[in-house]
């Protein structure tokens, strides 16, 4: 790994940063002349043309809308690198509000990223082994079935079923669960307990896919010819499975991997809504809702950074992974 | 002039007529091959339903005069019941649903093939600052969430069927443009690519005969899956009250179940019929894309050929197979031509 | 005693439409320390046999049958894949085609030959420690330097350096040389060498040619060459079989087969190398190809290409005939052919 690439790659990541948050400022100011124009107070009768002037400047000044949209973009940057990412219409900075909401996002996505990763790599490995055997039918056939049904059918099923008809799990998440939250146990196990449907909605999904693409990866590699010379050395079938082919084979999950981890704040929208979870998504709908584009410019960078991050992050381990690869070189 | 112009119809009339046959001959193929004719049946049956919903539908799914018939179940005279808060026949509702779902699929898959297939060949082809714009343009796209950034969207610019074709197009060509160009690099280095461009062909005229048929199978392929991919993120938009409010599509129909309780009440038929829906049209959709991977990458699925002949051999078979190898043997070499089917035979009459 | 001895090996390959037969009945045998070469076109089933007679080919998608299968006096025939892997590597081991491919992409080199020497033990611990830990620890340090060792004997200078590089970072002479090492990590009896050399320039396969000679002679080893190209054959093998179409047409001691060639087959391939003493105008060239595996012509599979064909030829397989001086050769009309060369 090369230094001039490593900084590189950094200089492209800050550069794509910079892309994506000028993106964020101005789509949401599309075809919209004065974004302030729903603060002002209605005009009092005894108030002049120039008297109302005041008032909506002071207005624009308040919710940082003052001056040309050039000006706020500038105002804004200056912002964002000392870390501020500016100020709710509903009130309190948008980073406590993404602070507050993150962590239960984080317990789906990242409970939900770990099991598919873990079961979806072992039934992966499995059917490969029983290739073409029912196993492997069964995989790829649900596989299909999964992948076109969407996780917030499925989700809706489950709560329909093991949630209101045979009361199971909740169907709904309890909001003192956010509010009472003290590391507790109980607490703890009744995070667990609300969380079990939506996490399995969409875990189902996610260890299909992660076993039908292990699944194809070993087979791949173990047509490959250095897989022979491993058994012409006379290595244990632990040996070859363990040191060759499943150390080849992970390559492209990692690649996966990487890019569900990029996914990873962002992906729950929609399931998040159907269970009442108070994370990101619900966040970021609540924020569409009102038309609070600090907040919604906010989350969307967030969760841009955290994905170029995560992207970053890949590249580099998988370049440690792959010697063949140098750093820049994949994609 | 006139020469000139007539020459231009009747190239590319045959140019057409060459797109044709081979959509013609694709779909034979796709027809042969089992899973991918299950796929066409479906997709058949509901763009049935699609184009002749007003027919078919036994009732008029915006009617909302039904109201003294809320929430029924399901029975000879409403199929599947009706909705709780409106009274509108499900059955109905659901015929009509197909016309949104399939139709912004596929115009978008189709846009998103045209889009991407026109960036991957350039970035791929032209490579130079083509490549790096498009290349870093995906770059960005892909980092930023993309169905907040719908969300934000159809905010700004209006719920309507062509914003969402269009926002959906905007963001989800980056895959498809990165595979194209990938395969384009590969095929811009093969020989006889190369060969053309030493003999004096324009880029432009590498691209349409050598580049361009070398991905179209990729890119028939790829227009079937990012369909059902688009259906699902149109059910999931929609499901959010995001969609476009007009028309009757399953993913409203979904929100409006949960939202009205059908949850509470136990109408189990309100939630699975648009799900259903969902899943067929994607599913049917998958389904002839893979087909034509496997048909476009034989190799893909060999393990279960295999092991369909290993089953049918049998010990008598491979005994007089091993025994016509021996020396002086009078047994015929054609013995060995014999189909896995005829050993299925011998076991038959063996046992 | 002999290093290797096969009779009677069969190999078929069941696929949807009909069954391959890849090997029919060979047999081959190979006395201590000698080399021998097996030559045919690519397609002839001689990669098969060097696989089965590591005991490789997995059922399925091959089936394979022996009537006798024996390295260095030790039956093999009936062990079972466990015992099987003690065998390989150390008993007998192999040299791949392509040693990009038939490396491990993402291991070092040095690494992969440390496997051997810790699958094969045998690491005497003059420098362990006592228990558990250390005694891995240094284990791992043994093999490292032996597979220095062995590097160094192949002719790879700078062998600590290149104990640590990753296959795509050798030149392919050099991970030829690797993939040799790796054969004579262990020193075992036999050695099969499937086209050592095809990946390579005409310069390095005669580098890589003489450390395969070399290595053979100083440690006794026998050699199972596996080839298409007779040219390399002359100076290394000391018999011949020539393959077809999954079987043996002829073999022979390498000076006979190359002075009096008597399958039209070895004559055509013979007829097909370049020498400095050629009078001839041009090659000799075999017209056609191998027949299908699926479907092979009935009587000599090799009738259809040969010019001196007969009746019989078209109707009966002949037997492999044993002559004189350890000679074999299938053919009804050797001696007839023979006869009217001269």
């Amino acid at each position: 790994m090369k230094a001039s690439y490593v900084i590189k790659r950094i200089l492209l990541t800050i550069f794509i940063f910079f892309i994506v948050v000028t993106l964020c400022f101005f789509i949401p100011r599309i075809g919209v002349s004065d974004p302030a124009s729903r603060f002002y107070p209605p005009q009092g009768a005894t108030q002049t043309d120039e008297e109302y002037e005041i008032i909506k400047e002071l207005t624009r000044k308040q919710y940082g809308l003052d001056g040309t949209t050039f000006e706020q973009y500038l105002r804004y940057m200056g912002q964002l690198f000392s870390g501020d990412l500016g100020t709710s219409y509903e009130g309190g900075a948008v980073i406590d509000r993404i602070a507050e909401c993150l962590p239960w996002t984080l317990v789906l996505s990242v409970t939900n990223l770990l099991i598919s990763l873990i079961l979806g790599v072992i039934i992966g490995t499995m059917a490969a082994w029983k290739r073409g055997r029912w196993q492997d039918k069964a995989l790829l056939n649900a596989s299909t079935f999964t992948t076109a049904l969407p996780s917030f059918f499925i989700a809706l099923l489950l709560s329909f079923y093991l949630g209101f008809e045979w009361e199971i799990f909740p169907a709904y998440t309890d909001q003192n669960m956010v509010s009472g939250f003290d590391w507790s146990w109980q607490a703890i196990s009744t995070v667990m307990y609300n969380a079990a449907l939506p996490i399995f909605s969409m875990a189902i999904g996610g260890i299909v896919s992660y076993g039908q693409s292990t699944r194809n990866s070993v087979i791949a590699v173990s047509g490959d010819e250095f897989i022979l010379t491993a058994k012409a050395k006379g290595l244990s079938n632990n040996k070859v499975i363990y040191g060759h082919t499943l150390r080849n084979a992970m390559l492209p999950i990692v690649t996966q991997f990487g890019m569900n981890i990029s996914g990873l704040i962002g992906g729950a929208v929609v399931i998040e809504k159907i269970f009442n979870w108070n994370g990101m998504g619900t966040l970021f709908l609540t924020a569409n809702g009102n038309n609070d584009y600090p907040l919604m410019m906010g989350i969307m960078i967030f969760m841009s950074a955290f994905a170029l991050v995560a992207n970053l992050l890949t590249d580099f381990v998988y370049s440690l992974l792959d010697p063949r690869v140098t750093l820049g070189e994949r994609r | 002039m006139k020469e000139q112009i007539r020459t231009i119809f009747s190239k590319t009339g045959k140019f057409l007529l060459h797109i044709l046959q081979g959509i013609g001959s694709f779909f034979k193929k796709l027809w042969k091959h089992k899973q991918g004719r299950i796929g066409l049946i479906i997709v058949g049956i509901l763009a049935i339903c699609a184009i002749f919903a007003p027919l078919i539908a036994p009732y008029d799914p915006y009617d909302v005069t039904q109201r003294a018939e809320k929430g029924l179940s399901p029975s000879w005279e409403h199929l599947l019941g009706t909705s709780i808060t409106t009274g509108q026949d499900i059955f109905s509702m659901l015929i009509y649903g197909a016309r949104s779902s399939l139709s912004i699929g596929v115009i978008t898959g189709i846009t998103i093939a045209i889009l991407g297939s026109l960036l991957g060949i350039a970035a791929g082809y032209l490579g130079g600052w083509v490549d790096t714009v498009i290349m870093r343009v995906v770059d960005v796209l892909l980092v930023i969430p993309t169905l907040p950034l719908v969300i934000v969207m159809t905010n700004v610019l209006g719920t309507s069927y062509f914003v969402i074709v269009l926002v959906f197009a905007a963001f989800g060509w980056t895959g498809l443009a990165r595979v194209i160009r990938s395969q384009v690099i590969l095929i811009k280095n093969a020989n006889y690519v190369k060969a053309a461009e030493i003999m004096g062909a324009s880029r432009w005229y590498v691209m349409w005969r050598h580049i361009l048929p070398a991905v179209s199978n990729l890119l028939i392929m790829s227009t079937a899956l990012t369909s059902a991919g688009i259906m699902v993120a149109e059910a999931g938009l929609s499901f959010l009250g995001l969609g476009n409010p007009e028309a009757v599509s399953w993913g409203k129909m979904l929100a409006d179940a949960q939202s009205s309780g059908a949850m509470l009440f136990g109408h189990w038929w309100s939630i699975l019929a648009p799900g259903v829906g969902i899943f067929l049209a994607v599913y049917s959709f998958m389904r002839i894309g893979l087909a034509m991977e496997e048909i476009l990458n034989p190799r893909m699925r060999k393990g279960s050929s295999m092991i369909k002949v290993f089953k049918h051999l049998n010990n008598t078979y491979l005994d007089e197979v091993f025994a016509s190898m021996d020396e002086g043997s009078k047994l015929k070499g054609e013995y060995a031509a014999q189909t896995p089917a005829s050993g299925e035979k011998d076991e038959s009459t063996g046992s | 005693m002999k290093a290797l001895e096969v009779k009677n090996l069969k190999v078929i390959f069941p696929i949807e439409g009909g069954i391959v037969r890849a090997v029919e009945g060979i047999d081959i045998e190979i006395e201590q320390g000698q080399c021998a070469a097996i030559v045919g076109e690519s397609g002839c089933g001689k990669s098969v046999t060097s696989l089965a007679v590591m005991k490789l080919l997995s059922t399925p998608p091959a089936i394979m049958r022996v009537d006798k299968l024996e390295l260095g006096g030790v039956d093999i025939k009936d062990l079972s894949d466990k015992q099987m892997q003690k065998v390989r590597g150390k008993d007998v081991s192999m040299v791949f085609q392509d040693a990009l491919t038939a490396l491990n992409p993402v291991m070092t080199v040095g690494k992969q030959i440390d496997e051997i020497f810790l699958a094969h033990g045998n690491l005497n611990f003059e420098s362990s420690g006592q228990e558990g830990e250390k005694k891995r620890f240094n284990r791992k340090k043994e093999a490292k330097k032996r597979t220095i060792e062995a590097l160094k004997l192949v002719g790879i200078s700078d062998a600590e350096l290149r104990y640590k590089a990753y296959p795509h970072q050798l030149s392919g002479g050099m991970r030829q040389r690797v993939l040799i090492a790796m054969a004579f990590a262990c020193n075992p009896n036999l050695i099969i060498a499937d086209e050592p050399t095809t990946a390579l320039d005409v310069t390095i396969q005669a580098q890589v040619l003489d450390i395969l000679k070399d290595l053979q002679t100083k440690q006794k080893t026998s050699l199972m060459l596996i080839t298409h190209d007779l040219s390399i054959v002359m100076n290394m093998a000391d018999e011949i079989y020539v393959m077809y179409s999954g079987k043996i047409v002829e073999r022979a001691k390498t000076r006979d087969l190359f002075t009096r060639p008597l399958h039209p087959y070895t004559m055509g391939l013979l007829g097909s190398i370049a020498r400095l003493d050629d009078e001839r105008g041009r090659f000799v060239q075999i017209p056609s190809s191998l027949p299908c595996p699926t479907r092979k012509p009935t009587g000599c599979y090799f009738h259809p290409r040969c010019e001196y064909a007969c009746d019989k030829c078209k109707q009966e397989m002949p037997v492999l005939e044993k002559l004189e001086g350890g000679r074999y050769v299938r053919c009804w009309r050797y001696k007839e052919i023979e006869y009217a060369k001269k």
